[in-house]
């Protein structure tokens, strides 16, 4: 069968060669000469011979032309769709692992191995993609039938700091298969089969019929020793700088020559000050305490690091060592000459305990509030005061900007102004000498989430005597109701910010015993976290995360000088490779901040993951490592042309006839003598 | 009268000769030049008349000894001749259509300019000389006859190389009218059979006549310098060849050698002074080897 069949017309071609066949031979100069005898004595074939080669040069143009005309008519032989399934041509993705546990010694060299040996198995006319993968997948060659540029795309493949993902690569490979219309569909993965990077959750299988194939590159067996994240205390005094005291830890595989004991280094932006011995004594994980480091009003940069081993990516862990984190509060209190309830000094002092993060408190009069006197605060609270409508827009204005306000509803708390509050204020209950308890609470919701566990904070025992009278409105959400059914805590989520509304001071013993409770302290700070929309900050990232710059045209320099740039419209930009980042403004001056990146500890694991349950669980074992093509897949005469590729030879077999032909005719012809009589 | 010819005028050029259209002016403008040259000129023509006996020195010939006059006197005496002012002094001339063959110099001009040359040269010695033209047949003939230079030379001048030729028909016609000993020149390419031109030749030498065979050849037959492939016309019958020159120059050059040497060879085997001559050699060159083989044949004989 042809494609395109009116190529064919290009047959009338074939007149030209005649023509040329018949011009050619009068076109000779003619050249008067005294006598021939001697040219005629000199041996040469007969008229009959050369009519004949005549007439095989003629055919030879003319089989030539047709070859031409026929490849352009792009022929192929249609074949069944049993045939294409069991012989056509395949669609291969070939997923190449370049985590950095195959970094190790002689590892990449065996994946580079099987990746050349997987090549070799391709035939004329199947097509490959390659994906490279580590937390991130990357279709570097898509269904290309250029076996040199997948060579080359797979010979530039180097390992990296990601750790294992599978998903994503599989989800490339599933959509390159799922287009394919060739009949035979695989997808080869090259690894070591981490664990880590196998979730059951979210499965997904490839498309039908197509064959999963693992080649395991083994892990290597050398002893490891891996640094596990750091730890740093904050040494806080009011009349001293910060002092930090950092916690190494590593982490030992067994394994032949797997050490006892190895040195660790602490290193202070970029210099080693401390080093000490991790001593394993039997276990496989160790850790040291190095001396306190001062820290001065800049951020450090800390590093643990052990000597290097076979697994060199793991033997450091960076941390970034800023301001210690803090939540300024501001307390909105009674109007100058209102008198103020003792109670509230309870959760002063519960704020003012604990470090991670600090509460800064400021109290400010109801009267004295300013929009700037709120700009500086990340959570308000406002203590059982009456909002007037110029209160309740600062107030608004405050929480649609990002600001948590929380609201602790007393006897003379009147709630003024509209769409901003999540409740209606309405009377006080009493609940009597037994008093009402807290229930339902929502232990989804942050604020609870930490007293989700049990003997994590019983909140069953305490006893409210009063409280306001609070009506939820439609869309906010209760996160504590009294046995009364009426709601102890709502929230209402406004803008960039959200508002707490609670029906009693939390801090006013007078009203319940809450403040007298285990759960008070905590719970307290809970409510400022969330209020703030705090976010505690570890010091650094692992590789694969994305970095906030937070600044349009930003730029990120990674530790070996790459930069990169958040695309248009974003300011995230992820990292790829453990080390300090520096996010540095528009103008390039001095890094903006600095951001630690490591890599993945768990990749140090080796814990691998059986391929055949992976298999299974892609293909669901219908598969049966043949890839055969459901009934559905018959490829398209387009694409069984394409496979079959006949255009091509018939385009090189005529190319190949015409230079034999001129060759032949432009050489040969001329050195025979010709026995033409003149007319 | 011979005008005064300048120094070196015989080394010029065939071809500037040949525009000069006076046979007679450009033969004896050579001849002049030649003869002025040469110290040994007189020992050119055949002798055949008795002169005197004289005695027998050593040194001289045997083959001059009369042995009648030994068989009658028991003396030895050398018969000594005269020279025969009268010796048949004949050129043969091809004018086959091959004769027109030259770029700047055709060979039959070439040959008719030699010709002239040598029938003037031995005009001057008072022999009588005699033309002939053939192709395939005699096309003109002109009996030795001292008088007859003006018509030779006329008949050279309207000779043209037109039809095609043969060399045996013509040639052994003519030798059978050459009935009376002499001189004869055969001026021609030769396109032919060894076998053949011989077999034409050899009655010229069995009724007595020396024989002399100028070859004339243009260069390009000599050395086949073209290059380019293109259909080559025989000149004589016009048939045409394609030919690659590059290809055929070997096997060419290698059949013209073979078809000189024959020449040659059967040439000398018959006693026939053979001269191969290119068209754009000077003239003299010829002439001097007329003479010098004159002067050879005059010592062995």
């Amino acid at each position: 069968m042809l494609l395109a069949p009116l190529f064919l017309l290009g047959l009338v071609a074939l007149a030209v060669p005649v023509l040329v066949h018949l011009t050619q031979r009068q076109q000779a100069r003619v050249v008067a000469f005294p006598s021939l005898m001697f040219v005629k004595r000199i041996p040469f074939e007969t008229t009959r011979r050369r009519r004949l080669r005549d007439l095989l040069l003629l055919a030879m143009r003319a089989l030539a032309l047709v070859l031409v005309v026929v490849a352009f008519a792009r022929p192929f032989w249609p074949q069944p769709p049993e045939v294409l399934a069991a012989e056509g041509a395949r669609e291969l993705v070939l997923l190449v692992d370049r985590s950095y546990s195959l970094r190790a010694d002689g590892q990449w060299a065996r994946v580079q191995a099987a990746v050349s040996a997987a090549l070799d198995e391709v035939r004329p006319g199947d097509r490959v993609s390659l994906v490279s993968f580590a937390d991130r997948a990357e279709l570097l060659v898509r269904a290309s039938l250029d076996m040199d540029e997948v060579r080359a795309a797979a010979a530039a493949l180097r390992p990296g700091d990601g750790a294992t993902a599978y998903g994503g690569a599989l989800k490339v490979a599933a959509g390159v298969l799922a287009e394919s219309p060739l009949p035979r569909r695989e997808a080869v993965l090259v690894s070591d089969f981490q664990q880590i990077g196998w979730s059951p959750e979210g499965l997904f299988r490839l498309p039908p019929g197509a064959a999963f194939r693992p080649v395991v590159i083994p892990a290597s067996d050398a002893a490891n020793v891996a640094v596990a994240p750091l730890t740093i205390e904050r040494q806080v005094r009011a009349d001293a700088p910060e002092r930090l005291v950092v916690t190494g830890t590593a982490r030992r595989r067994a394994g032949a020559g797997a050490p006892a004991r190895v040195a660790m280094t602490l290193e202070v932006d970029g210099r080693a000050v401390q080093t000490d011995t991790l001593s394993f004594e039997g276990r496989d994980v160790a850790t040291v305490v190095f001396a306190p480091v001062v820290r001065g009003r800049d951020t450090l940069r800390v590093t643990t690091r052990v000597v290097p081993d076979a697994q060199p990516a793991d033997d450091a862990f960076h941390a970034v060592v800023g301001e210690a984190p803090a939540i300024d509060v501001l307390v909105i209190g009674p109007a100058s000459g209102e008198a103020a309830d003792g109670g509230r000094d309870y959760l002063g002092r519960a704020l003012s305990i604990g470090d991670r993060p600090r509460v800064v408190q400021a109290a400010v009069p109801a009267d004295a509030v300013t929009a700037e006197r709120l700009a500086a605060a990340r959570v308000v609270i406002v203590q059982d005061v009456v909002v007037g409508d110029g209160l309740a827009a600062l107030l608004r204005a405050f929480v649609e900007s990002g600001g948590g306000l929380v609201m602790l509803a007393g006897a003379r708390m009147r709630l003024e102004g509209e769409g901003v509050w999540p409740v209606t204020l309405q009377g006080e209950d009493d609940h009597g000498r037994d008093g009402a308890r807290l229930v339902q609470l929502a232990y989804g919701h942050p604020v609870f989430e930490s007293f989700r566990a049990p003997r994590s904070g019983d909140f069953s025992t305490v006893r409210v005597r009063r409280s306001r009278r609070l009506a939820a409105r439609p869309g906010d959400q209760v996160l504590a109701w009294f046995s009364t059914g009426r709601p102890a805590l709502v929230e209402g989520v406004r803008g960039r910010g959200r508002v707490l509304v609670a029906a009693l001071p939390v801090g006013d013993a007078a009203w319940s015993d809450l403040p007298l409770k285990p759960a008070f302290l905590p719970f307290v700070h809970e409510l400022m976290r969330h209020a703030a929309g705090y976010r505690p900050d570890a010091g650094w990232l692992t590789v694969g995360e994305a970095v906030d710059t937070g600044v349009a045209s930003s730029l990120v320099v990674g530790p070996d000088g790459t930069r990169q740039s958040p695309p248009d419209g974003s300011t995230v930009v992820p990292v790829d490779s453990a080390g300090f980042h520096e996010v540095r403004g528009p103008r390039e001056a001095q890094p903006l901040r600095v951001v630690a990146v490591n890599v993945n500890p768990r990749e140090a694991e080796s814990q691998v993951i059986d391929p055949e349950v992976m298999r299974l669980a892609l293909t669901g074992g219908s598969d049966g490592g043949v890839a055969t093509a459901p009934a559905a897949a018959v490829p398209s005469p387009e694409a069984q042309e394409q496979q079959q590729r006949w255009w091509w030879y018939l385009l090189a077999a005529g190319m190949l006839l015409l230079a034999v032909e001129s060759w032949w005719s432009g050489r040969l012809a001329p050195l025979r003598p010709e026995g033409v009589r003149r007319p | 009268m011979a005008a005064p010819l300048a120094p070196g005028a015989r080394f010029v050029d065939p071809a500037v000769l040949a525009r000069v259209g006076n046979l007679e002016f450009v033969a004896r403008s050579v001849v002049d030049g030649v003869v002025n040259g040469l110290h040994r000129s007189p020992l050119f023509g055949t002798s055949v008349d008795f002169a005197e006996h004289r005695g027998y020195v050593a040194g001289d010939d045997l083959r001059r000894l009369d042995w009648k006059v030994f068989g009658r006197t028991d003396k030895f005496y050398v018969k000594e001749f005269e020279a025969d002012s009268n010796a048949a002094f004949t050129v043969l001339l091809d004018v086959s259509a091959s004769m027109a063959f030259g770029e700047r110099l055709s060979k039959l001009d070439y040959a008719r300019t030699l010709a002239a040359c040598l029938l003037y040269l031995v005009h001057q010695q008072r022999d009588r000389v005699g033309l002939a033209t053939f192709d395939t047949e005699v096309r003109s003939y002109v009996p030795a006859a001292s008088r007859h230079l003006n018509t030779i030379l006329h008949t050279l001048d309207r000779a043209v190389a037109e039809r095609p030729g043969t060399f045996e028909a013509p040639v052994t016609r003519l030798a059978q009218q050459l009935t009376r000993r002499g001189i004869v020149v055969v001026i021609s390419d030769l396109y032919a059979e060894p076998d053949d031109i011989f077999r034409a030749l050899a009655p010229l030498r069995f009724r007595g006549h020396d024989v002399l065979l100028f070859h004339v050849l243009d260069r390009a037959e000599l050395e086949f310098p073209y290059e380019s492939p293109s259909t080559f016309e025989d000149l004589e019958d016009g048939e045409q060849v394609a030919v690659s020159p590059d290809a055929l120059r070997a096997g060419y050059l290698a059949l013209m050698q073979g078809h000189l040497d024959a020449l040659a060879t059967r040439a000398r085997g018959q006693q026939i002074d053979y001269l191969q001559l290119a068209t754009d050699q000077p003239l003299d060159h010829a002439l001097y080897h007329f003479l010098s083989a004159r002067d050879r044949a005059m010592r062995t004989r």
